[in-house]
């Protein structure tokens, strides 16, 4: 399932991470704010899976985002939440490889690796 | 209270049972068994709206988790709170909310009492966050409410209480997903009620106090829970203090009277005790000037005075004045003082510039001195009947039960009101009302005739009266029948449809409470209105019904307790007639000596009797007659003829520059004692601080001066006061959570109706005098401010930032006529003088009238005249009437 | 008894062997006494002496006034009031900070507490004073010891993290607080 759009039709050979994080973009875009899963997570999803495909990303990433796709789904006041982490979802169980192409990709150019412990005050 | 049975609900929660009432939440179920479900948004007082997602728990049967907060208790719930899925689902929600939140715990005020950071340490999120954190830009939002957005979890309780209890909607959510942001509806920077609601609901460190900002750690201060020393609403607050330093003032959720609820004046105007121009030592006039003496020497000279100015005039040339802002110990103490240690009735407190009509309406028609009512009686209410409450501004927290009981218990409100229905930046109760009559404060008596002769005619008459007192409704049916309707209409503007509607409106409702504000109670011929108003009540059988009453708004904190208390001439203590032999000798029992006898002199009388020559000596604590009276009365000429004039203040008023001593006083903050609230209900005030310099509370300063008198008063305590006026009193001032009202006197009303009705009948159903309004001018009135109470509040310098002076409001159609726009200069003359002020175009301003706060109104009491009520003695001096100019 | 502890009692033995340590330092001297006030030993690395208040590179002070370090004393030596800076709106910092040194123990609770590091244990500890009182230290006092003991000084995390930009700073465009 591709979220709430219906049927979705791409070309084959379409980068699928790129697909999913457009896809993610409207759904950032679109969430309304009211309950904190959704308003939190969508903007959440959508810096990390941007940063995967600008081949910033780590493999760790990849664990956070079922985690927070997970904890988003049925836990938002309307259904928009649960639509919203379909995308990443079906993406990452049908085209891990991907992620996993991009962030190696990532990892082998050296590309300057965040901390994870974010804030530092 | 409604006692009413509901039905229960039985359910489990973690496996204990409980059973609670049908449309119990989860989340309150769960608390009453000590099970405590985090959350932000939900919030007794608030609708809820499951927006945070922190409450999610557990129930048998059903799929998904469930917001505690929004889900009702249902027959055979199981509820689950502390298993793995839940504790998972918490944290990952908190994990959520953290994401964007900045950490600034060290720099931020809520730190030490932020609910994130209490869930935070229970559930030791870490965050797997490493990305950019959205960033908001600075906002100025106002000089007393400070806002850091980024700390905000958008919970939205600020916005939903400013909606759904005050009815402002100040608050707005702007922007969309995460960028959603709190920000003000209306102007920048917020210009609101600032009851300071938003700052106390706030569970996190986005909307704190800009007054106390940074001065604090929540656990470095020492609490008291004491009451407002402002409005007559008798709001409990828990005033912090830091080292003998006033830091913030708040309110518990369900706390007091007021449940938790404050308006601007008890949130933000504590700074008025620790004012720097405080007297803090005795001054005695030395050649002409008030210098600093000890305090030995004040007491020693005062009493010295008295007892020479005694022995020479007698008893009778003493007067005494106090404020309805004493403790009922002090007001009882000082009756007690002048009318043992001095022996003369002559006193009187600042009930008498209003609250007494109501006070003496009552006790005419019910025979009862309180309110039969009580706040939780309003909230009941099915109909509401405000007359001149002016109650945002008066009573903000009676307003808010008028509020409460027509948004959430769906009232019918019925307004008299000198007040415009425009929406503004302060909630307007007339927008709230099913029927609103705006009319001048003068035609208030004309509107509530109007009611009554819309209940006779269309037989609204209660049978049961009307069998019962034929003779008294068959009076009542004549003189409403003298009134014409074309002449209603002429006053008020009022058409006889809307009479007979609003009419039967009141009739139909059940529990119908009639509260009279101060814009009544001040304005002429209000005594004769308050009756009237009990005469339509007890015309409509809802005086004597269940949930129904009579309710008048006291504007000073005790004004009811000074009533109570017998600082009042003609009244004794426990509201008795002073000529009452039993309450006499029950008194003189507990004294230990005869009372004074002779009828006493009210304020005006007072004054004119000082003036005479009659009153030599003259105590006055607290009040300032010479800065709240018209100068035309002669206040000023009056006590500076004067032998021997003591203060006891806080402040170097107008009256006490004139005084021979002036003896430093302690403030509300600073003393124990009880305060009586407007509904009747005896609530203890408690210390926050010592007494600023060598101030002491008025009550130890009267029994010094006793002492020294050589007829000494004495008490350890405030408390051993209590204990007298409970001997005197019966029974009084149980200190509960809520009033015992007392019932109407069946005997009392049986006596007005059969007789006491008869003596003004006639004057009381004749129209007031239609106001004559020749062209450029203008009907001034001196009004209460919402962020002002007395002159007390203006040395608060919270409430100054807000408002800092007083300003000409005016209505856009009087204002065009003059050409004035805000901000233009004005000056306003008649017969009596001229003032000068800056006008402010306001559209809740009836046409034809003009505001100006009375807390600024020193310079502008010059243009008022003073008339006298012939029965009450109160001086109404509100009203005038002016001729507008634009000046430079 | 026999002639082996016979010969053992009358020549001393044990109390020869007791004594054999105290001997041998009696033949090789080497004083392990140090003449303090000219010489000094060799501190540890983690020694924990006088507290010092620090500050950034640019010179500014670290402490943002957030009472933590009072609240994380446990004998009572801290007193912070925090306050608005003048002329930098809604920026926090301590107006006045005391420490009464009669009482500390040097536990360093106060430092781990620190969220900004603006507290410093430094290595001084000859604060022998002959009155008390004069170990009850100021800001200005806490602030030059700091200045003495913490010559290389850090740099102000400005613009490290996007949220540190917006931790404890002024915003001009705003009053002061209500005075």
């Amino acid at each position: 399932m591709l979220g709430s759009g219906g049927v979705t039709v791409m070309e084959e050979g379409t980068d699928m991470v790129w697909a999913a994080l457009r896809l993610m973009e409207f759904f950032y875009h679109e969430s309304c704010g009211k309950c904190s899963p959704c308003r939190e997570g969508s903007s959440w999803l959508v810096q990390t899976m941007r940063r995967i495909v600008a081949k910033r990303g780590q493999m760790e990433d990849l664990e956070t985002l079922v985690h927070l796709c997970k904890n988003i789904e049925g836990r938002t006041v309307c259904a928009f939440g649960d639509a919203s982490v379909a995308p990443i979802m079906s993406t990452l169980k049908h085209w891990r490889p991907e992620y996993v192409a991009l962030i190696q990709a990532a990892e082998a150019a050296n590309l300057i690796k965040l901390e994870p412990a974010a804030a530092r005050h | 209270m409604a006692t009413t049975t509901t039905e229960t609900v039985r359910l489990t929660i973690d496996g204990i049972p409980i059973s609670v009432p049908k449309g119990t939440l989860v989340i309150e179920a769960a608390r009453r068994v000590g099970v405590m479900v985090p959350h932000f948004c939900y919030h007794p007082k608030l609708k809820p709206d499951a927006n945070c997602r922190m409450c999610l728990v557990e129930v048998e049967k059903m799929p998904k988790l469930q917001t505690s907060c929004s889900t009702l208790a249902t027959e055979g719930m199981a509820v689950r709170t502390a298993t793995t899925v839940v504790h998972d689902a918490h944290k990952s929600v908190l994990e959520f909310i953290l994401a964007n939140h900045p950490l600034d715990c060290p720099v931020c005020d809520q730190g030490g009492k932020c609910d994130l950071q209490d869930f935070s340490h229970e559930y030791t999120a870490t965050s797997r966050f490493i990305e950019t954190k959205r960033i908001f830009q600075k906002e100025y939002f106002s000089p007393l409410i400070e806002t850091q957005m980024n700390r905000c979890v958008q919970c939205l309780r600020c916005v939903r209480y400013c909606d759904e209890v005050m009815d402002v909607k100040a608050l707005a959510p702007v922007g969309r997903g995460t960028m959603t942001e709190i920000k003000s509806f209306g102007a920048h920077p917020l210009d609101c009620e600032f009851c300071g609601g938003c700052v106390q609901i706030c569970p996190v460190g986005a909307i704190t106090s800009r007054l106390s900002m940074y001065e604090y750690r929540p656990w470095m201060l020492k609490r008291a829970d004491t009451v407002c020393t402002f409005c007559g609403d008798g709001c409990q607050i828990t005033v912090q203090t830091k080292d003998q330093e006033l830091i913030e003032v708040n309110s518990a959720q369900g706390a007091g009277r007021n449940s938790g609820d404050l308006c601007a004046r008890g949130f933000f105007g504590f700074h008025a005790a620790s004012h720097p121009s405080r007297v803090t030592h005795p001054l005695i006039r030395r050649n002409g000037v008030l210098v600093e003496a000890t305090w030995e020497e004040a007491l020693e000279f005062v009493a010295e005075q008295t007892n020479r100015l005694k022995l020479a005039h007698g008893p009778h040339a003493f007067g005494g004045l106090i404020t309805g802002r004493c403790t009922n110990e002090e007001l009882y103490l000082f009756q007690k003082f002048m009318r043992l240690t001095i022996g003369t009735n002559n006193l009187d407190s600042s009930a008498r510039y209003g609250h007494v009509n109501g006070v003496q309406a009552m006790r005419m028609v019910q025979g009862t001195h309180r309110w039969t009512v009580t706040f939780e009686d309003i909230v009941q209410a099915d109909v509401l009947l405000l007359v001149g409450t002016n109650i945002t501004e008066a009573n903000p927290i009676t307003g808010l039960k008028v509020k409460e009981a027509v948004k959430k218990h769906g009232a019918t409100l019925l307004t008299i009101e000198a007040i415009q229905a425009a929406v503004g930046t302060i909630s307007n109760i007339s927008n709230l009302s099913e029927q609103h009559f705006c009319v001048a404060p003068s035609q208030f008596g004309a509107a509530v005739l109007g009611l009554l002769k819309a209940v006779v005619e269309s037989n609204y008459v209660d049978s049961a009266i009307s069998q019962r007192a034929s003779d008294y409704v068959l009076a009542v049916s004549q003189a409403v029948q003298q009134l014409t309707w074309n002449d209603l209409a002429l006053d008020t503007g009022i058409s006889r449809e809307s009479f007979v509607q609003m009419a039967a409106a009141l009739t139909g409702g059940r529990r119908v409470v009639a509260l009279a504000g101060q814009t009544l109670l001040r304005s002429q011929g209000s005594y004769g209105i308050c009756l009237n108003l009990l005469d339509l009540l007890l015309l409509t059988g809802k005086l004597t019904a269940q949930g129904c009453g009579f309710a008048p708004l006291a504007e000073e904190n005790n004004d009811q307790g000074a009533v109570e208390m017998g600082a009042v001439a003609a009244l004794l203590p426990g509201a008795l007639d002073l000529t009452d032999q039993d309450a006499r000798t029950q008194i003189a029992r507990v004294w230990k000596e005869d009372l004074p006898l002779a009828a006493g002199a009210t304020l005006i009388e007072m004054i004119d009797r000082a003036q005479a020559g009659i009153i030599k000596g003259l105590f006055v604590i607290g009040e300032n007659p010479v800065g709240s009276l018209p100068p035309q009365i002669g206040a000023k000429e009056a006590l500076g003829k004067l032998d021997l004039l003591v203060c006891q203040e806080l402040f170097l008023t107008e009256t006490a520059e004139l005084a021979h001593v002036v003896l430093p006083a302690a403030s509300a903050m600073e003393k124990a004692g009880t305060f009586t609230n407007t509904e009747g209900h005896v609530q203890a005030v408690r210390p926050a601080i010592d007494p600023v310099g060598d101030s002491r509370p008025d009550w130890e300063i009267l029994s010094a001066i006793s002492v020294f008198m050589g007829a000494p008063l004495e008490y350890s305590e405030a408390k051993e006061i209590l204990k007298e006026i409970r001997a005197v009193i019966p029974g009084y001032g149980s200190l509960g959570p809520s009033p015992i009202p007392p019932a109407v006197d069946r005997v009392a009303v049986d006596r007005y109706v059969n007789e006491g009705y008869r003596q003004d009948l006639t004057t009381r159903y004749t129209l007031p005098a239609r106001a004559m309004r020749p062209e450029g001018t203008v009907q001034l009135g001196l009004v209460q401010s919402l962020f002002h109470s007395g002159k007390l509040s203006t040395h608060s310098k919270g409430l100054l930032q807000i408002e800092p002076s007083g300003f000409l409001q005016m209505n856009p159609v009087d204002a065009a006529r003059f050409g004035l726009e805000t901000g233009d200069r004005v000056r306003l003359s008649n017969g009596r003088g001229e003032f000068t002020t800056t006008a402010k175009v306001f559209d809740r301003v009836p046409e034809g009238l003009a505001w100006f706060p009375d807390h600024f109104a020193q310079a502008a009491l010059r243009l008022f005249d003073c008339a006298v009520d012939p029965d009450t003695k109160v001086p109404y001096c509100r009203t005038a009437s002016v001729s507008v100019m634009k000046t430079t | 008894m026999t002639l082996k502890t016979w010969i053992k009692t009358i020549t001393l033995y044990d109390l020869l062997v007791g004594m054999k340590t105290t001997m041998s330092h009696m033949l090789h001297y080497k004083p392990i006494t140090l003449q303090y006030p000219h010489e000094k030993r060799t501190l540890p690395d983690n020694y924990r002496g006088m507290l010092a208040l620090l500050r950034y590179e640019d010179g500014t002070e670290k402490c943002v006034g957030c009472d933590l370090c009072e609240a994380a004393c446990p004998s009572r030596v801290i007193r912070v009031v925090s306050a608005e800076v003048p002329g930098e709106p809604t920026k926090r910092y301590s107006k006045e900070y005391y420490m009464d040194m009669t009482r500390c123990l040097f536990c360093g609770l106060c430092v781990d507490a620190c969220p900004v590091d603006a507290l410093g244990m430094t290595r001084e500890f000859e604060w022998s004073v002959y009155d008390k009182r004069q170990l009850h230290l100021n800001k200005e006092q806490l602030l030059a010891i700091g200045d003495r003991s913490f010559p290389v000084r850090e740099k102000q995390l400005e613009l490290q993290h996007p949220n540190v930009a917006f931790f404890n700073v002024a915003f001009k465009h705003l009053p002061q607080k209500p005075g």
